[in-house]
């Protein structure tokens, strides 16, 4: 079991705090920052911010934390903030960051220590009895092992993830309100933020039912979730939200959605943004003012590159091979970030294609050669939604590069989900419907894209410099969504205008 | 239609929740199983009892395995030795971590007063039984599953002798909190520990469950550490215990009691059809339609919470039995979206056990050995995979499995397995063993697959503490039993976090429900302004079901 330190967390947290930041919000995260806080200050209740891919859900969490937290904490009432995370990695995150806004702002680490309490399952306080110094305090594994004990009446601030149950931790402590953040919401059934507490508010629920929620997440990137709650009618916690906003006519008032990406590249947002957000996203950096460092790093030495793979047994001058090179060429030569290379139909009965695994490793390779011999690294990351073709190119980028050498990562679409890399190559899984997705029965059967169309949103959108579709791209826009249908065809539109690279065998 | 419901459904109850709805109250297991309104969680809670459990599954096979022939000759045996190492083997292993000296102090002891008890009784009961020791087998922190019964339970201990097909069932009990004076034993602890034995009669392949346990040939104990009768036995082979209890009666009810908790969160409608299940729709009080399969048998005990008299007076449940066994409200939309999610939930956890089912009723169907089946990766019904490996090497933190890639496999430079990170079951080689599910098994997460050409390597994990603690138990089993590792069945399985998602509804279904009655109960001058600021401020949360939940989307 690999765990998450709290002491390394720490550490982080201080380097983070002793750099310099500069904070630029837009006006939507404006918004959702004064959400946030009227949220907390229970001025408002019931509140969402939706976050479409790389929108900054974390930065409100985070300017949240330098601005508003400080005044929370030094509040007399016996309040408390419960940040509710799917996975130990995103409360791990959210304790760094928060810890971070706190030394910034003044406090000690000590004093943090006493405020916060972060429960996972694969978090503990420390791995190796370290002390921990920081402007004359000094903290050891007794005050580390605090943040994960019981509740006492200093704390202000817990942060979980969705199955832990902080009812055993309360003792007998009754908080005067607890405000409950819920992140990455997208999937969760309605009832879930229920879990935390759910011994005390099913006996005491005048004194533990949350006072208010809000919740950051995104629909369109709910990949993942069980498909009985669909069809047994069972909402979706921010679809709940939004349900009863709308009822009580205060959707306008309570829900924001953030409308630039700074994680995607123009114009690769295009595609999702049409498809998927009524083309309401948009984003704040250009594929010109990403790509130089890709650009520098693969053409310079696409040479270099090239004879590696010669060494490793590559046969450089297939056909295959030349048409990658020529449209990786292509699209960092005219800063378009997003190329499609086409290949058959893929097969039914398998979950594996050998032309988008070969076609992936190579390019993957290429890629990842590129950033090996650069000072500057970036990421490379395969990304496809079944993990039958995830493996198989993971064991061929290890015979294409070697042990020795910075390899690049392959992982399923449903486990990317929250992450990035610079760049993405998305072999796509079956691009044909069967049945209805409506129909439990039916839905068990149909292609992974017709049950869960927002897997397409999510492999779409993971990319920082560029996104490398393989696959027969033409056929999706029969599907029936009409979220897929929308990016399919905008996809296609901007093949030929020239705004995406097609590579050609 | 209720034994072709049982027989397709894949449900399967918890030995603790069947124990106490034969031998305590029904109402409060199905409390526990359909609503959710409590959940037993013990075995994964911190404390004395935890480390108590821990150190005995540590220490007990090795005294039993490297002392028989003093268990035998009845002679001494250095038991605070092995104590002493269990802590260290856990300490080491990162299972226990630094805990006070007078915690660990009580806890050795007790450790060690609960092992003498039971080391004593051990050689007499096999004696009388005619159980050899030294050809037996000893399992602790066991995991059986059984579709004949529809149980689900985990030994504490287990000593078997497949050839003579004898076993004595060992049941430690232990306190979570230091308490004054001895434990004592209720009916419910003596239908868990008699759950276990008709698991075991049907791993020993008896057709009737009940005979063996009945004849005093599978012999359930439960040890403490004090008290007039340290070893506590009701079975006429060895009877400590002087209760009223019916034995053969609880053991009857012990089977009932499992069937009717399944049929209660199985979905009739599915299994069986829709005219099944509307052919067994009877009406009950106040004229409310209930299907006939859902409703509690008359011969199991069961309370009634209005009047307040045994056994509702000792339970703690009174509350939830209320609000969701003796009530007749009229049910609204909020009603019907706890409903709903709760049987969303019910459907959830069926599709989670759904591969255990489907290999019990595939590889379980047939005696299972090295040439009757083509060993190669296959797909169960349910999209789940199956694979089978012939060596396995247990160290600190993994299963470490290995099997010859195959021609394909060669061809297509893929691995064609698990599929990482998917939770992960490995079922040992148990030749005589008739379903998998009843064979010695270990749950962890595929890690990482990898492939040198020849062979293909999978690294299963431990996921929790228990997980990591069976990674040391197998150990020390693979080491004694090499057959065990001969043909290793690996399946894809799912993670079932359900019991704590029906928590969750409860909170929301009672916890909102109160909410609202706490408004309601104002003074009604002021109630339509508390409406009104309930309307515009929901304070309630979810105190108002939304259009867009009675719509299709989700």
């Amino acid at each position: 079991m690999s765990f998450f330190n709290l002491d390394d967390g720490l550490i982080q947290a201080i380097n983070i705090a002793s750099k310099e930041q500069k904070w630029e919000l837009l006006r939507s995260q404006g918004k959702a920052i004064k959400l946030m806080s009227q949220t907390i200050s229970g001025d408002i209740n019931l509140a969402a911010i939706q976050g479409p891919p790389g929108t900054g859900k974390t930065s409100v969490v985070e300017a949240f934390a330098r601005n508003e937290l400080p005044g929370f904490i030094s509040k007399k009432e016996k309040e408390i903030v419960i940040y509710i995370a799917p996975t130990n990695h995103l409360v791990f995150q959210a304790f760094i960051r928060i810890a971070a806004e706190l030394i910034r702002a003044g406090f000690d680490l000590r004093t943090i220590l006493n405020l916060i309490r972060v429960y996972g399952s694969k978090i503990r306080p420390y791995k190796k009895r370290n002390r921990i110094e920081f402007n004359n305090i000094s903290i050891d594994s007794e005050n580390l092992n605090q943040i994960m004990a019981k509740l006492d009446e200093n704390v202000k601030l817990i942060l979980a993830t969705e199955f832990q149950r902080i009812s055993y931790k309360l003792g007998q402590i009754v908080p005067d309100a607890i405000h409950i953040v819920a992140d990455e919401a997208s999937k969760s059934p309605f009832f879930r933020i229920f879990l935390s507490l759910a011994e005390k508010i099913a006996k005491n629920p005048e004194e533990f039912y949350p006072n208010s929620l809000l919740v950051l997440g995104d629909p369109q990137q709910a990949i993942g979730v069980n498909p009985d709650f669909k069809f047994m009618n069972v909402p979706l916690l921010i679809r709940h939200v939004e349900g009863i906003l709308g009822t009580h006519h205060m959707k306008d008032k309570n829900w924001v959605m953030l409308d630039t990406t700074f994680r995607l590249p123009h114009p690769s947002e295009n595609p999702i943004s049409q498809g998927y957000y009524d083309n309401k996203l948009s984003s704040q950096y250009t594929a010109k003012e990403r790509m130089t460092l890709i650009k520098d790093n693969v053409l310079d030495n696409f040479n270099k590159i090239l004879s590696k793979l010669t060494n490793q047994g590559l046969d450089i001058k297939s056909n295959e091979v030349v048409a990658i090179r020529n449209a990786v060429e292509e699209s960092l030569s005219s800063d378009t970030p997003t190329i499609i290379f086409r290949t058959e139909s893929f097969s039914p009965g398998d979950t594996f294609d050998r032309e988008r695994v070969r076609i992936a490793s190579v390019t993957s390779a290429i890629f990842q050669i590129g950033a090996n011999l650069s000072e500057n690294r970036y990421s490379v990351t395969t990304t496809a939604p079944y993990s039958d073709i995830v493996d198989s190119v993971s064991l061929r980028n290890l015979k294409l590069l070697g042990e020795k050498n910075m390899l690049p990562n392959a992982v399923t679409v449903q486990s990317l989900i929250g992450g990035e890399s610079d760049v993405i190559i998305a072999p796509l899984g079956k691009e044909w419907d069967v049945g209805s997705s409506y129909s439990s029965s039916l839905a068990s059967m149909g292609t992974i894209y017709g049950r869960e169309p927002e897997i397409f949103n999510v492999q779409l959108s993971r990319h920082r410099n560029m996104l490398i579709l393989i696959g027969n791209i033409d056929n999706m826009n029969k599907f029936k969504d009409e979220r897929i249908q929308k990016t399919v065809d905008t996809i296609l539109e901007m093949e030929k205008d020239g705004s995406i690279v097609t590579g050609s065998s | 239609v209720g034994l072709e419901v049982l027989n397709r459904t894949a449900h399967l109850i918890k030995a603790r929740s069947v124990a106490s709805g034969a031998a305590q109250c029904i109402f409060l297991s199905r409390l526990v199983e359909s609503f959710g309104a409590r959940s037993y969680f013990q075995s994964i809670v911190p404390g004395k009892g935890n480390l108590i459990h821990q150190i005995l599954a540590m220490a007990f096979p090795r005294i039993m395995l490297e002392n028989v022939d003093l268990l035998i000759n009845k002679k001494p045996i250095p038991i605070d030795m092995y104590v002493d190492k269990a802590v260290k083997i856990l300490h080491d292993g990162g299972i226990i971590s630094e805990q006070s000296r007078d915690v660990l102090q009580t806890v050795r002891i007790e450790c060690q007063k609960m092992l003498r008890n039971v080391v004593k009784a051990i050689p007499e009961i096999s004696e009388r039984i005619g159980l050899n020791l030294s050809d037996s087998r000893v399992y602790t922190e066991f995991q059986i599953m059984s579709y004949k019964l529809h149980i689900w339970g985990v030994l504490d201990a287990l000593i078997e002798d497949f050839i003579n097909k004898k076993a004595i069932i060992i049941d430690w009990k232990t306190s979570w909190q230091p308490i004054e004076g001895t434990i004592r034993i209720q009916n419910s602890d003596l239908a868990q520990v008699y759950s276990y034995a008709l698991l075991e009669a049907d791993r020993l392949n008896f057709s009737d469950l009940r005979q063996p346990i009945n004849e005093g040939e599978i012999v359930p104990i439960i040890v403490r550490t004090s008290g007039n009768i340290p070893v506590y036995c009701k079975s006429a082979v060895y009877m400590t215990a002087d209760t009223k209890l019916e034995i053969k009666d609880m053991i009857d009810k012990i089977i009932l009691t499992a069937e009717h908790l399944t049929l209660s969160i199985s979905n009739i409608e599915k299994l069986a059809g829709r005219s099944f299940e509307r052919d067994c729709r009877i009406i009950k009080g106040k004229g409310r339609m209930r299907n006939a399969l859902k409703y509690s048998p008359d011969s199991l005990l069961k309370g009634n919470p209005r009047n307040n008299r045994f056994p509702c007076t000792i339970c703690t449940l009174v509350d939830e039995c209320r609000f969701y066994i003796a009530t007749h409200e009229i049910k609204g939309d909020f009603e019907n979206l706890a409903t709903r999610s709760r049987y969303a939930i019910h459907s959830i956890r069926e599709n989670a056990l759904q591969p255990y089912k489907e290999i019990d009723e595939k590889i379980g169907s047939f005696l299972f050995d090295d040439l009757s089946f083509d060993m190669c990766c296959f797909k169960l019904d349910c999209g789940n995979r199956v694979d089978f490996f012939d060596n396995v090497i247990a160290t600190e933190d993994y299963m470490i499995l290995k099997r010859a890639a195959t021609e394909k496999e060669i061809d297509e430079e893929r691995i064609i397995s698990i599929r990482t990170g998917r939770p992960t079951a490995l079922f040992f080689h148990e030749e005589n063993i008739r379903s998998p599910l009843l064979r010695l098994c270990y749950v962890g997460r595929l890690d990482e697959r990898y492939t040198d050409g020849k062979d293909v390597v999978l690294e299963v994990g431990a996921t929790s503490i228990p997980s990591k603690l069976h990674i040391l138990l197998l150990k020390n089993a693979l080491y004694h039993w090499k057959d065990l590792s001969k043909l290793i069945i690996v399946a894809e399985t799912n993670v079932d976090l359900t019991h704590v998602e029906l928590r969750a509804i409860d909170a929301f279904h009672r916890g909102t429900k109160r909410k609202i009655k706490q408004y309601g109960d104002v003074a009604p001058d002021i109630i339509n302004k508390i409406t009104e600021m309930k309307e515009k401020e929901l304070n309630i949360l979810f105190g108002t079901v939304p259009e867009l939940s009675r719509s299709k989307s989700t």
